[in-house]
């Protein structure tokens, strides 16, 4: 190593020493130390930091002055120039007595990320702030780096302007869209507008609490949200949330917001026009990789039309589907009339069941129910309807909105709305013609 | 949970010029079939024009043999008793009409470096002309993205299925591109893009001249005759190469055309000999690729 790459890390011995500390020895010292003896730079620091009379362990490990996005959740002393976005007192228990912990985010230009002070006495901060931090250790959390103010570490308010304000991305969780949540994502960062907020009791470990949840809807599409304290959500509200966790039920994924996590409340319209608008159409492999989604749009071809699709027979109790006029679970009962379809749609990108009930059955095949009985009655073929269903749906393209869920079969689109699409091939065709012989 | 196979949107041409297989080990594995620009087929989607259709087997235990044609080729499938539905569609219909083809690749390789693909069908359904257009259209789009995919894995110094994904490309076509380039000339893409744009302009009036009338020399019954004559003559020439070629097991389809070649018949020409001659009933497809003298 040159002079040059090892400046920095003189200048580090010598901020550590203090006033005692003459440059040019430190960066003959550790010349020697790193390019004759070959010693790893971290144990050169230590060693001369120890012979100098500093304290060892307030050299960092190499890693030095990082950027948030580059932490890695193994950093053993780092140093950060961040804002303090917010900060959060707490008492925990540790071995029987009580301890001030305080939490919260900090960001750079890079990312955000989570912090902890562990030692409430000799570092504080301030919400807004910005500070350079020296010492501090990082741990990994699920898959994302946790920040630690431990007794090593020290704070230095810095006259720096960190532009972090309107910073669209959280350190390893960046600004994501509905359609991006995935189950078991952490300091989730999303912005959108909320529906049907509701406060609700719960006990909770035998303390009643008051919990809020909703919906939180973008123009890829919603999710459940579920807020653990007490929060004021309005109906049409447009919000950002800051470090929610996503967890998925029946593939669908759902937002919650535990302590750590913060509501900002937008000016109207900052989110641009989402009433009344359907979602953006996803691909069935993007939303197979969801795992799941409340409200989806998207576009295939119905490449089968499964058993069980036509005129069906529900109990009337339970209305599940009758097999010879018998209930699973009630026995042999009378019947109620009704229509469905199973099929399997396919964009080429992957393929996904979907089932549509009887309103959309009615519509998609052009018939009514009542038309449906007589059509089956009158050909004494209890298929009559499915086969009908086979003939008009078979290869054609459809685009529905749905519901997706997951279980041990896979994803299944519970259909809201469908049409059939007939794409304009000679618009479409000359477009891409054009376009091919651009790249000619 | 195993999901189930997507139905990938390949043009004929594409298709039959796939020669590299990937057999599933053990059973629950799926086998694929990897064509030239990367599609890792096990299912197939298809929709073009029924020609030819035949009940090869017999009225107990039918096995219909089927073509259908897109703007670039002829795909070739068989259902027997294992498909009972798509057996069933097909004696219902009489060429020519518009179909859709659900299904899933064979392959049959008569020897050595050899291979012939064809479709046992799952599902089979007459559709309008609009359906395969729409077809025609979303299999270029689907042939043009796998074009794209072997051009960008082509600028990697070492194209993996990682670096492509990370580009955006899904595993599947990730993993097909891949095994694609270690096996296919890649000199082909150019020719695949020819075909694109040909299938597009099947789409679009504008490019469409028409066939060329005959001048008003002879009368058309004339033409009829000499072109009757004219077949006639070619298909008995035919006929006498693939008595010549057989050994056995029926002459090799491709050693056929290469022979028609020599004297002057096209590889366009020899499909509609053939077919003529299926027809008649002078020759039949013992396996697929060979044909053999009644």
């Amino acid at each position: 190593m040159d002079r040059e790459e090892l400046a920095p890390h003189v200048e580090e011995i010598a901020r550590v020493l203090g006033e005692k500390a003459d440059k040019s020895k430190i960066a003959e010292e550790l010349e020697k130390y790193v390019n004759l003896y070959r010693v790893s730079l971290e144990w050169a620091k230590r060693d001369i930091l120890k012979k100098m009379g500093g304290n060892p362990d307030s050299v960092g490990d190499g890693s030095g002055r990082k950027n948030v996005a580059d932490l890695t959740g193994d950093e053993q002393s780092v140093d950060l120039l961040v804002k303090v976005l917010t900060v959060n007192p707490k008492t925990i228990e540790v071995g029987g007595a009580h301890k001030s912990i305080v939490y919260g985010y900090v960001a750079d230009e890079s990312g955000r990320v989570p912090y902890t002070v562990w030692e409430t006495e000799s570092v504080q901060l301030k919400q807004g702030s910005t500070v350079l931090i020296r010492n501090a250790y990082t741990k990994e959390y699920k898959g994302t780096p946790q920040l630690n103010l431990g007794n090593r570490a020290s704070v230095e308010e810095s006259e720096e302007i960190l532009d972090v304000a309107d910073m669209p991305s959280g350190g390893g969780s960046a600004e994501v869209k509905v359609a991006d949540l995935t189950d078991g994502m952490n300091y989730v960062v999303i912005s959108g507008r909320i529906s049907k907020p509701e406060r609700r009791e719960i006990t909770a470990s035998g303390e009643k609490k008051t919990i809020v949840t909703g919906i939180l809807s973008d123009e890829t599409g919603s999710a459940e949200i579920t807020v653990w304290k007490d929060a004021e959500l309005k109906d049409g509200d447009e919000v950002r949330i800051i470090g929610a966790y996503v967890k998925s039920w029946k593939g669908m994924p759902k937002l919650n917001l535990g302590d750590k996590a913060e509501i900002q409340v937008l000016a109207k319209g900052s989110l641009g026009d989402l009433s009344g608008s359907s979602p953006k159409v996803r691909t069935l492999e993007d939303v197979e990789l969801s795992g799941g989604a409340m409200d989806v749009v998207v576009r295939g071809t119905m490449v089968d039309v499964r058993e069980g699709s036509g005129l069906v027979m529900r109990c009337p109790d339970c209305r599940r589907v009758l097999q010879k006029s018998t209930c699973r679970v009630h026995g042999k009962v009378k019947g109620m009339d009704d229509l469905r379809i199973k099929a399997i749609l396919d964009d080429g990108t992957s393929s996904m069941s979907v089932v549509f009930g009887k309103e959309l059955t009615e519509q998609l095949l052009n018939i009514s129910i009542e038309e449906a009985v007589k059509i089956t009655t009158d050909e004494r073929n209890p298929d009559a309807v499915k086969e009908m269903a086979e003939e008009k749906l078979f290869a054609r393209t459809l685009e529905v909105r749905g519901m997706v869920r997951s279980d041990d079969f896979g994803p299944m689109l519970i259909a809201r709305e469908a049409r059939f699409l007939e794409a304009d091939v000679r618009e479409e065709g000359a477009k891409l013609l054009t376009e091919m012989e651009g790249f000619n | 949970m195993i999901s189930r196979e997507v139905a990938w949107r390949v043009f004929a041409a594409e298709f039959n010029s796939s020669n590299l297989e990937m057999k599933g080990e053990g059973e629950k594995t799926p086998s694929y079939l990897i064509s030239p620009l990367g599609a890792k087929i096990n299912r197939i989607f298809v929709v073009g024009v029924l020609t030819d259709n035949e009940n090869v087997g017999n009225e107990n235990e039918p096995v219909w043999r089927a073509k259908i044609t897109d703007p670039t080729g002829t795909f070739y499938m068989t259902a027997g008793q294992y498909q009972p539905e798509a057996a069933m569609a097909l004696a219902k219909l009489q060429p020519p009409c518009f179909v859709a083809v659900v299904g899933k690749f064979r392959t049959y390789s008569p020897e050595e470096g050899k291979m012939y693909v064809s479709i046992r069908p799952e599902r089979v359904g007459k559709v309008e002309a609009s359906v395969r257009d729409g077809w025609v259209l979303e299999t270029c789009k689907a042939t043009m993205d796998r074009i794209s995919a072997m051009e960008e894995a082509m600028k990697l110094v070492e194209p993996t299925v990682e670096k492509l994904m990370q580009i955006g490309f899904s595993r599947p076509l990730a993993e097909g591109t891949v095994h694609s380039l270690q096996h296919y000339h890649q000199e082909d893409i150019s020719r695949y893009k020819g075909m694109v744009s040909d299938a597009l302009k099947f789409l679009l009036p504008e490019y469409q001249t028409g066939p060329e009338m005959p001048l008003e020399a002879a009368s058309p019954e004339e033409i009829e005759l000499e072109e009757e004559q004219d077949d006639v003559d070619k298909e008995a020439l035919v006929l006498s190469m693939i008595e010549s070629l057989d050994s056995g097991k029926g002459a090799a389809w491709d050693e056929v055309v290469q022979k028609a070649k020599s004297q002057g018949i096209e590889r366009e020409e020899m499909d509609s000999i053939a077919n003529s001659l299926l027809d008649k009933g002078f020759v039949y497809e013992p396996v697929l690729g060979r044909m053999r003298k009644i």
